[in-house]
């Protein structure tokens, strides 16, 4: 205590100098602090960019396996669901939707869960063919991505 | 006075320096604030493109199925193009790709918007023209799915012609004395159900050459196909009235190009995101 006195115990021009160099150090340190904060947030807010476009490239990679190996045509939602499980990173979650003018009926697959409220979701679509020997029929799958 | 004067002094200086750190921190408030704003809309334009681009691969992924259902199948190196096709061709092939574009056109209507070129999808339900790119030789069929198939390069840059034909007549005749003599190697098989006959030489591709197949000659079941050749390189299959399923595959040569394509006429269709004054011509890419 007695020290701390002491270094305080200044001449009137040499603790103006303290203070003014005092002031600018703090100055200097706001400075800093603000700027490593913002670089923070700039480069968490890039991340999570990144993240989203990773999300929807997955879901459009998925949805091209899927239509390549032919799953659609099974117009099973069991079938497709366990497909897309085999497939999809344990990040994601997925859900898909088909609808489409088939020769009977408009039919909806829905697969997995609901999408769920309050987080970021991508959403995207692809037109489908599902052929066979005797006739083809078009659909649009529509899914919704988010990570879990 | 002087006393007075260096206060001021210092609180100009101390005022200053507030004024240029409150600059700094609004700087890079506004910095921030645009570059989350650039950021977003970047990622709003990216998220365009993707959709532009998965949709547009879907469609061509259609067509390609469409084709491949209907019993056209093709490949494509960079030394080879092949097609394998049954004569007469299918008659669901025409109502499919009408079928296809109705769809995709009521299902996309604004935002994106789908639509067709008329006069080349009725060229593609008519005469199935693929271009090989980029050696500039189209497969076209006259008047598909009843005629015949012809393979005509703007210029001499083939290599060979390999011909495989199968049919369910008994027996075949190959009447090669139309062929000429030269450098152009083709090669035609034939398979019946008592077997197969082949025919191979060295013709010269500026010429007119001709080959005759006779299946089953003498009986009243005989058919004739003509295996037509003339300048340059031009194949034409005449099917006569016989249905049998054939392989064409052709050498290509090499013109200095990687990535040899396949593909229908160019802008069959278009995807229009209006709201973006984003728009694409694009056509479908077979092998």
């Amino acid at each position: 205590m007695k020290t701390k006195k002491q270094s305080w115990n200044l001449r009137s021009g040499n603790r103006k100098g303290f203070i003014l160099s005092l002031d600018a150090a703090i100055a200097v340190m706001i400075v800093f602090i603000f700027i490593a904060v913002s670089t923070f947030y700039i480069a968490k807010a890039n991340e999570e960019t990144l993240s989203r476009v990773q999300v929807v490239r997955a879901g459009s990679d998925i949805m091209n396996v899927l239509d390549r190996e032919n799953v659609f045509e099974t117009k099973d939602p069991v079938a497709i669901s366990r497909e897309i499980g085999s497939i999809l990173p344990s990040m994601y979650e997925m859900r898909l939707r088909i609808n489409g003018t088939f020769p009977e009926k408009t039919i909806t697959v829905e697969t997995t869960n609901q999408t769920p409220q309050g987080q970021f979701v991508v959403s995207g679509e692809r037109v489908i063919v599902l052929s066979n020997n005797s006739a083809s029929n078009y659909a649009v799958a529509k899914y919704w991505m988010w990570l879990k | 006075m002087i006393h007075d004067g260096g206060r001021m002094k210092k609180g100009i200086v101390q005022s200053i320096g507030l004024m240029m750190l409150a600059g700094l921190l609004l700087s890079f408030a506004v910095i921030i604030f645009h570059d989350t704003q650039s950021r977003d809309e970047r990622f709003g334009e990216m998220m365009i493109y993707d959709r532009l681009y998965d949709l547009d691969k879907s469609i061509q992924h259609g067509f390609s199925k469409i084709f491949s259902s209907n019993g056209i199948s093709l490949s494509a190196d960079n030394s080879h193009v092949a097609i394998a096709e049954t004569l007469p061709g299918s008659s669901r092939l025409s109502s499919e790709l009408d079928g296809f574009s109705s769809f995709l056109q009521s299902r996309y209507f604004s935002g994106p918007a789908v639509s067709f070129d008329s006069a080349i999808l009725n060229n593609v339900k008519a005469n199935v023209p693929i271009a090989i790119k980029p050696h500039n030789i189209t497969i076209s069929h006259t008047s598909y799915p009843s005629g015949n198939l012809q393979i005509i390069p703007s210029s001499l840059n083939l290599n060979n012609y390999t011909i495989s034909i199968s049919s369910s007549k008994s027996t075949i005749s190959i009447n090669s004395g139309g062929m000429s003599s030269g450098s152009f190697p083709v090669s035609v098989s034939v398979t019946t159900s008592y077997g197969t006959s082949a025919w191979s030489g060295n013709i010269n591709p500026a010429t007119s050459n001709t080959l005759l197949l006779n299946f089953d000659v003498s009986l009243p079941s005989a058919e004739t196909v003509t295996i037509t050749i003339t300048n340059p390189a031009r194949l034409l299959i005449n099917r006569g009235n016989m249905t049998f399923s054939q392989s064409v595959s052709f050498g290509l040569q090499n013109i200095g190009n990687n990535g040899v394509t396949a593909s229908l006429p160019e802008s069959l269709f278009t995807i229009n995101y209006e709201n973006d004054k984003l728009s694409k011509k694009s056509t479908v890419i077979l092998a």
